[in-house]
């Protein structure tokens, strides 16, 4: 195991940790457990994931979980359910990003459509399964269900954009020099 | 000062103080690029700490919104 990766993986969920939780109680959405209405550390893992890979992801999947579990007191099924869907989220972004052969650095008008396209499908499938699986626990209701994909869509697609987006055009030209970058 | 809970006033110029820190870095950073990109070349590790370092002031300027926002909210009262 190298050390680095896990170095990535602490560092990113150090980062996310303080955000989500003041997320959930900054932009609370009623009648859901641990929504927010603008996601912010999903800009900072959304950005690593696309940097170092897994490592990144895993980095936002430990803070949520953290974050929706200790702090807020829930039970273990939404602990893992939302982390489970933030990990999920950033990867499903990575796997756009490899498929349509697009750059993180953002520098054509390409990869700028495909960020933001992969940005706002990810949020999607975020929200579609963080929901899903709530509405078949019984957790939440039909109604809810409508909501909370709404909620997450809206509240990760522009939290997201608007952290992610500088951060990308702006570092990673330098995160290139990293032998961890995974686009060489 | 009567008018200002103390308490507001201390988290206030901290607050401040920690936008112009951040503020005067990044204007640093511009500043001295290319020695910046020199340093980085010459040792990987500074990399990984001017990129965490630049990832955890963006997170405090949240952090510095988040808190004026629940005082704007009602949440958090002096």
């Amino acid at each position: 195991m190298d050390v680095k990766k896990i170095a990535i993986t602490g560092i990113t969920a150090g980062l996310c940790l303080p955000l989500a939780l003041f997320a959930i109680i900054l932009v609370p959405i009623p009648g859901l457990p641990a929504a927010s209405g603008f996601w912010i550390p999903a800009g900072f893992y959304f950005v690593m994931t696309l940097w170092f890979g897994l490592w990144g992801a895993l980095g936002g999947h430990i803070a949520t979980t953290i974050a929706m579990g200790y702090f807020f007191g829930y039970t273990l099924h939404i602990w893992m359910n939302g982390g489970i869907g933030d990990l999920i989220a950033p990867l499903v972004c990575l796997i756009i990003f490899k498929v349509t052969k697009a750059r993180p650095d953002l520098r054509s008008r390409k990869d700028i459509a495909v960020w933001v396209v992969a940005v706002v499908i990810s949020s999607l499938v975020c929200g579609l399964w963080v929901h899903t699986i709530h509405l078949f626990f019984g957790i939440i209701t039909w109604p809810s269900w409508y909501i909370g994909v709404l909620t997450y869509l809206i509240g990760d697609t522009m939290a997201v954009l608007a952290v992610g987006t500088p951060l990308l055009k702006s570092l990673t030209d330098y995160v290139k020099q990293s032998p961890m970058y995974i686009w060489k | 000062m009567a008018l200002i809970p103390y308490t507001l006033f201390f988290i206030g110029t901290f607050f401040c103080l920690t936008a112009v820190t951040v503020v005067l870095d990044f204007i640093q950073h511009r500043l001295a690029k290319h020695h910046y990109i020199q340093l980085i070349k010459e040792n990987r590790k500074y990399l990984y700490v001017y990129l965490f370092k630049v990832l955890a002031e963006v997170a405090l300027i949240w952090l510095i919104v988040a808190f004026i926002g629940q005082i704007w909210m009602g949440w958090i009262k002096f």
